[in-house]
């Protein structure tokens, strides 16, 4: 297999544009992915997770751009940074649906209520493999069965609304897998289902990864999701990724404050015997207009050094096999 | 349905339900056509729930949680079934109140909605809305109004700038403060929290938790927990009851409930949610297919589709929601039988079981 | 643990912060930005003014007549005379009667050894400025002759001076349509939105039944019926009230589509807990989140009744003398004559496209600065 990372982050910069200036929403963001390997972008509101892989694909609404760094993309030994591509080029829309795919997290509003779901799944073979459209539908009645869909040959020809989320998430799935892509983003895709559901659809998606053997770039803000499904975790806050590691190390020995306190606010089902309070994070993530100086968790941290964690931000360091924290109690 | 009596519980009963029904009809009834199809949302409910309690509801979409927790206030008006509400030693049918007297009822009945975006006007101040109950109501002005609203506007830890600003200014979490200030200026003694936590981000959720605990004790409130989220009700409820497709299937202390689940769907429900925990293995998804139609529900139990254990009795038979031991109800023909496995072990509880299936 | 104040990241002072804003802020940074949209309300402002101040701002009254001047065209404004020489004060050349040899028809042709200096406040005819004063004053004119600057029609009045009150009728019919228009549809809409079933029902076949006559021949119709005895006050406040009975059901539409469509949101339902009561709800919830919808109706339904009116002027049906809108002044140039050889007195043609260019521009702006909380 290739040695290096199939998608690496440099130093990624992305901005909103407002009146009278612009203010960083990614603030140098530095991440590794394996080929075949599930890194999780866990993050909560206003953290740039989704923007992230936007910015991947090059999808930024108008109001966001990049602002520098680079985004290196390495299929079969090759080496193309997509943030010097022009975003509505030939080079970029070659790339996506079928080196990378992503799928989003309302299936509802992903596909258009007009056509029938079996033409738009069979739209990306159309146009990346040159099907012909009977060959397309072929295709994809055989990709609605490997997801699990039952009757592909009638749901073929149903139309999205005729579908439940389950299934219309499935549909997605058959969509972005189609040209087997080495990279999938998956932007919060089990969020909106219910939990019995989410259970078969993340069984899916681990099962076609071993199959197909593509790196995924997993956004979520569910921990158990994380721990599940990923390999390595990627912690962001505030458009900066605050630690990164291997998942077990994550949840076992986190360092950062955040991901401390993250781990200890969230309710769990294995500690309801031992009634254990919820520690909630006080305060709330600052605003773009009111980012605090330095680092934009010291506000919130209970280890908070005045002088030095409000003065610079602090450097994604490594502190052990693989893993970074960005923090001033650790190098 | 008398089986539901609590038998030595520390306050009395609060709220009744009896055979509560709301159906949607899908559409007007043609000519001479007896009645159309109709989405059959809550389907017989039947429920007592005890002064200064918290019981939690759980379901996924479709159980129809939601159209309870609004029928119960009558924010939805149920199609059949009573609604009792208990009041200094009087049980006030809610279903049969005019509007006059509902309007009286909401000043001790209130709700916090899911979508702290949407429930909010964005044209009127934090102010504004938080004494709007108490001005539409004509219970307060001038000096004693304000006073009101800053109490319970800084319980709910709101600080007096924000007052004045608009629901745009704030996040999330503090939007719902807002709309819990709301709910609670009027000093009701039932609150129905429809999810009050869902769209918010986990870290702030937990504050929203506590901050709902801390209120219910200093307020001497009794919440209708519902939510889709099984840890976030396990936190916050005293018993929980689980419904599916209109109906409740199990009903019991949280403890019970998610060490000792009595109905397959339950069981399913614990095994689905992933354990934030790398080290423990994901099991295969426990549940497969999807829920039937509101509207064409199979007949028998409506679980039989998706049931593992499901066979000719359930096909045929709705299960009754009987009392299998003291306050732990369940509708299941099978489930003495069963050895279902709940959520996590507790060191001291019975060694994981394996589920047996007898004939 | 508390902390101290928090040190902030330095940011841009010229950054404009949404969050912090008001809706009405948020509607008038974005619609600052179209400069069209500017313009309009620009040239709308400058309209307003030309109505309201129309006495001060006419050289001549709206029935004043220059026989020395009949059916002259525009008298043109000069700086520099024949010979090259400026002059610091605007002048128009004189004019002289001769009688044109062969249709013996008097003629004023200019006569360039004369020079009228154009002054500002000059005396001219005494009016009352809307009862509160009396005075001769004007803004401008000329003591020693004359000036048409849009020449004047066949009995001699002042083209400039007559458009200006024009601007005053035709404005203020547009206005008063679209306020009872604007009474009218919100309130029926409102009531058929919100409370729905049998009451919506009638409401919408109303609408629909108002709707499929032809405006056209209905407003024809109506105004051919009022009586010709009327007075010209009387016929005003009617063709008003005609325009806007017709023109209401637009917007009631939309205020019953827009209801229904808010009447399940959670804050109504909100609201209704809270014991407010259905005006309550209609007036302080649901009609404020859709305000700047009927703004924008209220852009759009102007320039439709400004049009309607000028129509049934210019074909004689609508408004009548001595109540003139820029309408009846389009009505004495409808022939073939007025526009071969006197087309200065489609002018108020003219203005009449201005201000509904100026209206339509606005209201794009206001349409796309309108919901700031859309993403």
């Amino acid at each position: 297999m290739t040695a290096g990372p199939l998608l690496s982050l440099r130093n990624l910069q992305v901005e909103l544009r407002v009146e009278g200036g612009s203010l960083p929403i990614l603030d140098g963001i530095d991440l590794d992915l394996a080929p075949g390997k599930v890194l999780a972008l866990v993050g909560e509101s206003g953290s740039g997770k989704s923007v992230t892989a936007q910015a991947i694909l090059r999808i930024l609404p108008r109001i966001l751009r990049i602002a520098g760094g680079q985004i290196r993309f390495r299929p079969n030994g090759s080496d193309i940074d997509l943030a010097a591509l022009s975003a509505d080029g030939g080079a970029i829309q070659g790339i996506r649906g079928r080196q990378i795919a992503m799928i989003f997290q309302e299936p509802m509003s992903s596909f258009s209520p007009l056509h029938t779901i079996g033409n738009q799944v069979g739209e990306v073979l159309r146009i990346h493999e040159r099907l012909s459209k009977i060959e397309a539908r072929e295709r994809t009645i055989g990709l609605f069965d490997r997801v699990g869909i039952p009757n592909p040959a009638s749901a073929v020809d149903r139309y999205p609304f005729e579908f439940s989320g389950g299934m219309r998430q499935r549909a997605m799935i058959a969509k972005a897998l189609s040209c087997s892509p080495s990279l999938l983003l998956a932007d919060e895709p089990t969020t909106a289902l219910d939990v019995t559901i989410q259970a078969q659809i993340l069984t899916l998606m681990r099962d076609l990864q071993a199959e197909l053997g593509m790196g995924i770039l997993f956004i979520t803000h569910d921990l158990g999701v994380v721990a599940q499904m990923a390999d390595e975790v990627a912690i962001m806050y505030a458009g900066k990724i605050v630690e990164r590691g291997p998942v077990r190390a994550i949840f076992k020995q986190p360092l950062h404050p955040y991901t401390i306190n993250l781990l200890r606010a969230v309710p769990r089902l294995q500690d309801l015997h031992r009634r254990r309070a919820l520690n909630p994070i006080r305060g709330s993530v600052p605003s773009l207009f009111e980012m605090p100086a330095g680092c934009a968790f010291h506000p919130r941290c209970e280890f908070y050094m005045a002088g030095r964690c409000d003065a610079a931000t602090p450097e994604l360091l490594p502190v052990g096999v693989n893993h970074f924290v960005a923090c001033y109690r650790h190098g | 349905m008398d089986d539901l009596f609590d038998t030595a519980a520390a306050g009395g009963t609060l709220i009744e339900l009896r055979d509560l029904k709301v159906h949607f009809p899908l559409r007007k009834a043609k000519f001479l056509e007896k009645s159309p199809g109709a989405v059959r949302a809550v389907d017989g409910v039947s429920l007592r729930i005890r002064r200064g309690e918290t019981l939690g509801l759980v379901g996924e979409s479709g159980s129809g949680k939601t159209t309870l927790g609004r029928a119960v206030l009558r924010a939805v008006e149920p199609t059949g079934g009573q609604v009792l509400f208990h009041r200094n030693g009087n049980a006030i049918d809610v279903t049969a109140l005019n509007r006059r007297g509902l309007r009286r009822l909401w000043q001790d009945m209130q709700m916090i909605f899911q979508d702290p975006y949407a429930s909010l006007n964005p044209r009127m101040s934090v102010r504004d809305i938080i004494s709007e109950p108490l001005v539409a109501n004509h219970l307060a002005r001038g000096k004693v109004l304000e006073k009101r609203v800053a109490d319970i506007a800084g319980k709910c830890g709101l600080a007096t700038e924000h007052l004045s600003r608009y629901p745009h200014a704030f996040s999330g979490g503090q939007r719902q403060r807002i709309a819990i200030a709301r709910a609670l200026v009027l000093q009701p003694e039932f609150v129905v929290c429809d999810e009050p936590v869902s769209a918010l981000d986990v870290s702030i959720q937990a504050q929203i938790l506590n901050l709902l605990r801390t209120l219910q004790r200093e307020l001497g409130l009794t919440y209708l927990f519902i939510s889709h989220d099984l840890a976030a009700v396990a936190y916050a409820s005293d018993r929980v009851a689980v419904m599916y497709l209109g109906q409740i299937v199990e009903l019991a202390t949280t403890e019970e409930l998610y060490y000792r689940p009595k109905h397959p769907y339950t069981e399913a429900l614990m095994a689905a949610i992933p354990a934030a925990d790398p080290e423990t293995q994901m099991r295969p998804a426990p549940l497969a297919g999807e829920r039937p139609d509101p509207a064409a529900p199979p007949p028998g139990c409506r679980f039989q589709t998706r049931c593992p254990y499901a066979d000719a009795q359930c096909r045929s038979e709705p299960p009754p929601l009987i009392e299998l031991a003291p306050g732990h109800f369940a509708a299941c023909h099978h489930t003495a039988r069963l050895r279902l496995r709940g959520a996590l072990q507790q060191e001291d509880a019975p060694a994981a079981a394996e589920f047996l299936l007898l004939e | 643990m508390t902390s101290p104040a928090i040190i902030l990241r330095p940011r841009s002072a010229k950054l404009r912060r949404p969050d912090v804003a008001t809706q009405w802020q948020l509607i008038w940074r974005r619609f600052r930005r179209h400069r069209l949209a500017l313009t309009g309300v620009v040239i709308i402002a400058l309209l307003v003014i030309m109505g309201l101040f129309a006495e001060i701002l006419a050289p001549y009254g709206p029935s004043e007549r220059n026989p020395r001047y009949v059916s002259g065209p525009p008298m043109m404004l000069h700086m520099f005379d024949a010979e090259g020489g400026f002059h610091f004060r605007p002048f128009v050349y004189g004019r002289k009667i001769v009688r044109d040899s062969v249709t013996l028809r008097p003629m004023a042709v200019v006569d360039e050894s004369v020079r009228w200096p154009v002054a500002f406040f000059v005396r001219g005819q005494e009016y009352s400025f809307w009862g509160l004063f009396r005075t001769e004053i004007h803004l401008f004119g000329t003591e020693a002759g004359f000036v048409h600057l849009f020449g004047t029609d066949d009995i001699g009045r002042d083209v400039f001076s007559r458009n200006l009150f024009a601007a005053r009728i035709s404005l203020s019919v547009g206005l008063i349509g679209v306020a009872v228009a604007f009474v009218l549809g919100t309130v029926i809409g409102g009531i058929a939105g919100y409370f729905g079933g049998l009451v919506d029902n009638l409401i919408m076949r109303l609408i629909e039944f108002i709707r499929s006559v032809p405006t056209l021949p209905l407003w024809l119709a109506l105004s051919a019926a009022l009586p010709r005895d009327w007075s010209a006050l009387q016929v005003y406040v009617a063709i008003t009230l005609i325009l806007a009975l017709i023109g209401w059901t637009w917007l009631a539409r939309t205020v019953r589509s827009k209801l229904l469509a808010l009447r399940e949101e959670e804050f109504v339902m909100a609201a209704r807990l809270s014991g407010c009561s259905d005006a309550r709800i209609i007036g302080r919830h649901l009609l404020p989140s859709f305000a700047s919808y009927l703004i924008v109706d209220l852009t759009i339904s102007f320039p439709e009744i400004l049009l309607a009116e000028t129509a049934l002027s210019f074909l004689g049906l609508g408004l009548r003398e001595p109540v003139e809108s820029w309408g009846v002044m389009l009505y004495a140039a409808q022939n073939i004559r007025a526009i071969a050889h006197m087309p200065w007195l489609l002018i108020p043609g003219l203005f009449v496209i201005l201000a509904v260019l100026a209206f339509n521009f606005a209201g794009d702006g206001l349409r796309d600065a309108a919901d700031p909380y859309a993403k």
